[in-house]
């Protein structure tokens, strides 16, 4: 019987364990994790803190998902190091453990603000259910709140604060909301509404020192020398993959852990582990595509990877390949879809950027949207050449999901490529009409008997 | 319904026929219920599980206590007899995960007249 032991109990691991579980039913799984709390949606925490969801829902398997269906066996405890020549996992206060194969899932964390006073109790961060606990704890009895950071979890730590009346003074180091990915005018439907909230926005605002009183947090200084007086401090200035056990046990590490097409770790740049994989958040893959390894830390790249390593793990070799970027994520109250390349242009191959605010698209004959009632819906596309290169949708994702082929599939769209750049185009139309007849030609290519309804 | 009145104010400024206009803004107001109505009545709940991080709103808003988050992680549609296919997880969920789809009982579009009529009224706002 094999002993399979996964390191990490987030998406990438448990995604990890059902795919070994679908081709191995008498493995042995082992799951070791520091997480107390086990397997919980962390994306789902920015809702515990607004109150949208109590934390039980938090949960997404029940206990026999984990006892009957997966039979995975549970350890919390913190690994030290893996020998890989000995195949084992060493472990702190605890006897070593022997494995066949190991998956490293160890994710990422929020990355540390580097400013005196930045370990005061009241500095928080939003990582872990017992971070967002320790917040909502804390929100009852703060009056008000220092938030920094430029991205998504940034403006949830905002939204759930705001939620629990606590007035919310917001640091953002340059002109606007995530600038490098929002364009000027998505930046300001999200700065809008936060101010609509009683969101105080500070500009071009750098913390140099965090303000202490007691060994609590009293406030922040600025570089500009102006001091906010707060109760409490909310960090989000990015992620880091959790690399130090990979790097204590000798492993090839860069910005994550390298791994190979099928997901091994590497002990020297030419020397694959074979019985040692990565995935997640931590794993930095190699994407043929560009010849190139990058790092992703996005939920959908995650359960991906960890189905492809536990598969691997298995015997059954399958590479892993990188899809376009794509996340989903809620902005002021609107859903927001980001697809491929939508940054600022760095990509020669950009034609021109399409943009489009109207009502248009709303009103297509077969367009079964029930979640319609935003105040605001616009579209961004970034055509290149012979394709599109990206695009967002913000509010009615009725075209969100063609635009997800289009551009992952890597269509050809000369043909409409002049129509979705001139002025005033009804893009919504355009998109239509052009994803409706590649759909149903590429229906055609792949069952010609089947129906198209 | 703070968008169509939204429409409305900018058609009534914008236009000539302001009046005419506002008229029809007003139809459309109701002609979106229609279509709501429409979808929820004869469609079920599809998720698109690459969009979905299991967060869990959809289940805890379920008011009959469907498993939805369990669908989206096994790409399974809602097709539990017990859907009222009231909607509210597709208009809760944070990511738009889940959409409806038309059940397609009798392969045909089952209101083609209250479309037609849908579409030329539409066609005169924009």
């Amino acid at each position: 019987m094999r002993r399979y032991i996964l390191i990490g109990s987030g998406a990438a691991g448990i995604a990890a364990a059902e795919a070994i579980r679908s081709q191995d039913p008498g493995g042995e799984i082992l799951m070791v994790s520091e997480d107390p709390l086990g397997y919980y949606s962390r994306p789902g925490l920015a809702f515990l803190l607004t109150g949208e969801l109590p934390e039980k829902l938090l949960y997404p398997f029940r206990e026999e998902d984990f006892k009957k269906r997966l039979n995975i066996t549970w350890l919390h405890a913190r690994v030290k190091q893996i020998d890989p020549q000995h195949h084992q996992v060493l472990l702190e206060n605890r006897a070593p453990l022997v494995f066949d194969r190991l998956l490293i899932a160890t994710g990422a964390s929020a990355v540390h603000m580097d400013v005196p006073g930045s370990d005061l109790a009241g500095v928080v961060k939003l990582d872990s259910l017992t971070d967002a606990r320790q917040i909502l704890k804390m929100a009852s009895h703060t009056r008000s709140a220092v938030v920094i950071g430029g991205g998504i979890t940034a403006l949830e730590l905002v939204e759930g604060l705001t939620a629990h009346k606590v007035k919310v003074h917001y640091f953002l180091r340059g002109d606007r909301y995530w600038n490098n990915v929002l364009d000027e005018t998505e930046a300001r439907i999200v700065e809008q509404e936060m101010i609509e909230h009683g969101v105080k926005i500070h500009y071009r605002t750098e913390t140099v020192e965090v303000l202490g009183s007691r060994g609590r947090v009293a406030g922040v200084r600025t570089k500009d020398g102006e001091v906010v007086p707060c109760e409490m401090v909310a960090v989000a200035i990015g992620v880091r993959a959790r690399t130090e056990l990979a790097k204590a046990s000798g492993l090839v590490v860069e910005k994550g852990v390298m791994v190979n097409e099928y997901l091994n770790v590497r002990i020297a740049p030419d020397q694959v582990v074979p019985d040692i994989f990565a995935a997640g958040d931590v794993a930095q893959a190699f994407d043929p595509l560009t010849g190139k390894s990058v790092l992703d830390t996005l939920w959908k790249p995650a359960r991906d990877q960890g189905s492809i390593a536990g598969l691997n793990m298995v015997g059954v070799r399958s590479p892993y390949r990188k899809t376009p970027p794509f996340n989903v994520t809620r902005l002021a109250g609107l859903t927001t879809t980001i697809i491929g390349m939508v940054g600022s242009g760095r990509d020669d191959d950009l034609v021109g950027i399409a943009r489009g605010d109207s009502e248009t698209w709303r009103q297509l004959p077969d367009a079964l949207a029930a979640q319609t009632d935003f105040d605001v819906n616009r579209l961004r596309i970034l055509v290149g050449q012979d394709t599109l290169l990206g695009a967002i949708v913000m509010g009615d994702q009725t075209l969100s999901h063609s635009l997800q082929r289009l551009i992952s599939d890597r269509v050809d769209i000369t043909p409409i490529r002049e129509s979705l750049l001139a002025p005033g185009a009804p893009l919504g139309d355009i998109i239509v009409d052009y994803w409706t007849q590649w759909i149903e030609k590429a229906r055609e290519r792949t069952k010609p008997l089947m129906r198209v309804q | 319904m703070k968008k169509s009145a939204d429409l409305l104010a900018k058609n009534g400024e914008s236009s000539p026929g302001a009046s005419v206009q506002k008229a029809l803004g007003l139809k459309s107001l109701f002609r979106y219920e229609r279509t709501r109505r429409q979808a929820l009545a004869t469609g079920f709940v599809v998720p698109d599980p690459a969009r979905c991080v299991q967060c869990g709103i959809c289940s805890y808003n379920c008011p009959i206590g469907i498993d939805i988050r369990r669908h989206a992680w096994l790409n399974k549609p809602i097709k539990d007899s017990h859907c009222l296919s009231c909607g509210e997880c597709v208009a809760r969920c944070p990511r738009g995960v889940l959409r409806f789809e038309r059940t397609n009982l009798f392969n045909e579009d089952i209101f083609p007249s209250v479309r037609s009529k849908v579409n030329t009224t539409e066609s005169g706002l924009v």
